[in-house]
């Protein structure tokens, strides 16, 4: 799962498949700014087919957050 | 109170304060706040700073700072040297930034520690003096640290800059490819900032919470408002994290938040809850940029439904010609307001001015106005006429005089608020060996909160499906993030005239995306 969230991170963002995500974050690449940011939300519950809460979404600060508060809806 | 303001510069502005309420707040931002006095103090040493290294009355300083104090001193010292300040976007592509500098002749540069790489690796002509706020090695200039220069003794003895002198140079989105660096003086920016002020009726009492873009008319003009009233801001870098944000609302006892539309419309749809839980502590919102949907604005009054709501239109060549309490006018929510103080706003078709109701371009006159564009005296006689400044936008002034957007003449698209000219996105698609012939176009943004997004008609060798990936990997070396295309779509040939010009009014009536 934390490499399919990897997978829509680097589309969202435009990344190239080996870029290296371990110190990607919002505000970290240019591309992770506010309109990213919601849009990365979106692809991941487009991906996983949930629908992230106002209480989810405030909880992801980075993208470790991202994927903890996917694992609660997934698992 | 505001109109009395009209005649001093905006370092004149500021000295007033700091002489007023020295120990009063000032600013505030991620790392920690100013007084008035130490704020002045600042800008006065930087001021004299570049002073001594040769600046000369009317020399173009760079600066290139996030939000925070830094940006703020940066800005001010640069006007108040006698300089003019070239704010540029902290997230600018070296092919601009190079532009930008090579295009005012900037010979001085104010930065950040984090662009230091970026100015390292970009081809810039040697500068008189740089400061920076990090490391200072390794550049082909003469650099100095902030921190030094504001270690000084305060002994410093300013030019007097006046109402009249150029304040700023800002760049805007052109209409011919390239961008168009707008001349303010004092005079434009302290009565755009007052006219806000006064519509929205801010006093010394008041706070500002911002993530605008200081480098942008929109949020920079209340910077400038809010310090020559000695009112207090805290500007913040962005609000990625909107959880990280609003609960400096309650902190600091902010009573404004500005921000884009689409910035609210992002909140109401995904941050409902905080929205509702610190935003009802403001006394007011002002938006700007782009239009506010009436269900979004009803959504809004049901969640605050005590702060005062208000929407603007501006250009960076006319900042804030009209302002709109929504709240006076529920039934024309879409109004984006009447003329503010010594504003006028005509509508032109046919070089007439329309009477009420008609439908024609908006064209402001007044001393907001800018004088001009920077080196582009062709595209001033264009837009700067008899009748005043062509905005480039279709509008219509309705029987109570409140102005209507109803489309734009020109090509420009507006990503929530910022503008994108797609003749540039093209000129950087053509360059991709596979790419024949590009178009580029505004398409609504009916389900997203973009307000329009941008589509890449691509022609390809061989009609061959384009690599997307590729595609947005090449702009994105090229372009700001905010310009890269969010569909790429594979066309057999581009829709042009007999004389070969671009018809992208064919590509946006006949796809939908």
């Amino acid at each position: 799962m934390d490499q399919k969230i990897e997978t829509v991170v680097k589309d969202v963002f435009k990344l190239n498949a080996d870029s290296d995500l371990s110190s990607i974050g919002p505000g970290a690449i240019p591309q992770w700014d506010s309109l990213g940011h919601v849009a990365l939300l979106s692809a991941v519950e487009e991906a996983f087919g949930i629908q992230l809460t106002p209480e989810d979404v405030a909880d992801v600060e980075s993208l470790d957050s991202l994927k903890e508060v996917v694992k609660r809806h997934v698992s | 109170m505001y109109r009395e303001k009209h005649t001093f510069s905006l370092p004149q502005l500021l000295k007033q304060t700091a002489d007023q309420v020295p120990n009063k707040q000032a600013l505030m931002d991620e790392e920690g706040e100013v007084t008035y006095a130490e704020l002045y103090q600042r800008v006065a040493l930087l001021a004299d700073a570049l002073i001594k290294n040769g600046l000369q009355a009317g020399d173009r300083v760079a600066v290139l700072f996030p939000n925070g104090i830094d940006y703020v001193t940066a800005h001010y010292a640069a006007m108040a040297a006698g300089g003019i300040s070239v704010p540029i976007d902290h997230f600018i592509t070296s092919r601009n930034l190079e532009f930008q500098v090579e295009d005012t002749g900037a010979r001085f540069l104010l930065f950040d520690r984090i662009q230091a790489s970026k100015i390292k690796e970009t081809t810039l002509p040697e500068f008189k003096l740089m400061v920076t706020n990090g490391e200072t090695g390794g550049f082909n200039s003469p650099v100095r640290s902030l921190e030094s220069i504001l270690a000084a003794s305060p002994d410093t003895d300013l030019p007097d800059v006046t109402s009249d002198q150029r304040a700023m140079i800002l760049y805007t989105t052109g209409t011919t490819g390239r961008q168009k660096g707008v001349v303010l003086t004092h005079k434009n920016l302290v009565i755009s900032a007052m006219n806000i002020m006064e519509r929205c009726e801010v006093t010394s009492d008041d706070c500002e919470l911002t993530a605008l873009p200081q480098t942008r008319l929109y949020g920079l003009a209340h910077v400038h408002g809010y310090l020559s009233l000695g009112a207090r801001m805290m500007l913040v870098k962005n609000m990625i994290l909107p959880q990280k944000v609003l609960p400096l609302i309650r902190k600091i006892g902010a009573t404004s938040f500005p921000h884009v539309p689409t910035a609210f419309t992002i909140l109401l749809d995904k941050y409902p809850k905080l929205l509702a839980e610190y935003g009802h502590e403001l006394r007011y919102i002002l938006m700007c940029s782009a239009a506010l949907k009436p269900e979004r604005y009803h959504q809004m009054k049901q969640l605050l439904p005590n702060v005062r709501l208000f929407h603007s239109y501006g250009l960076s060549e006319a900042a804030r010609s009209t302002i709109i309490e929504l709240d006076k006018h529920p039934d024309k929510i879409t109004s984006v307001g009447t003329p503010t103080f010594s504003t006028t706003v005509k509508i032109v078709k046919d070089d007439e001015v329309q009477p009420t109701g008609v439908e024609g371009e908006v064209v402001i006159e007044g001393p907001i106005v800018t004088s001009g564009y920077w080196n582009l005296p062709e595209e001033n006689a264009r837009v700067l006429t008899k009748h005043g400044f062509h905005t480039g936008d279709l509008g219509m002034i309705d029987e109570e005089g409140l102005l209507h957007l109803v489309g734009r003449i020109k090509d420009i698209i507006n990503v929530s608020g910022l503008k994108v000219n797609p003749m540039e996105i093209e000129d950087v698609l053509v360059k991709v060996p596979e790419v024949k012939d590009a178009a580029v176009v505004g398409f609504p943004d009916e389900k997203g909160s973009f307000n329009e997004k941008i589509v890449a008609f691509v022609v390809t060798e061989n009609n061959q499906k384009p690599d997307v990936q590729a595609l947005r990997e090449f702009c994105l070396k090229e372009l700001e993030p905010f310009k890269i295309p969010l569909h790429f779509e594979r066309i057999e040939a581009i829709p042009r005239t007999v004389s070969g010009k671009l018809q992208r009014v064919k590509l946006r009536e006949g796809y939908s995306f």
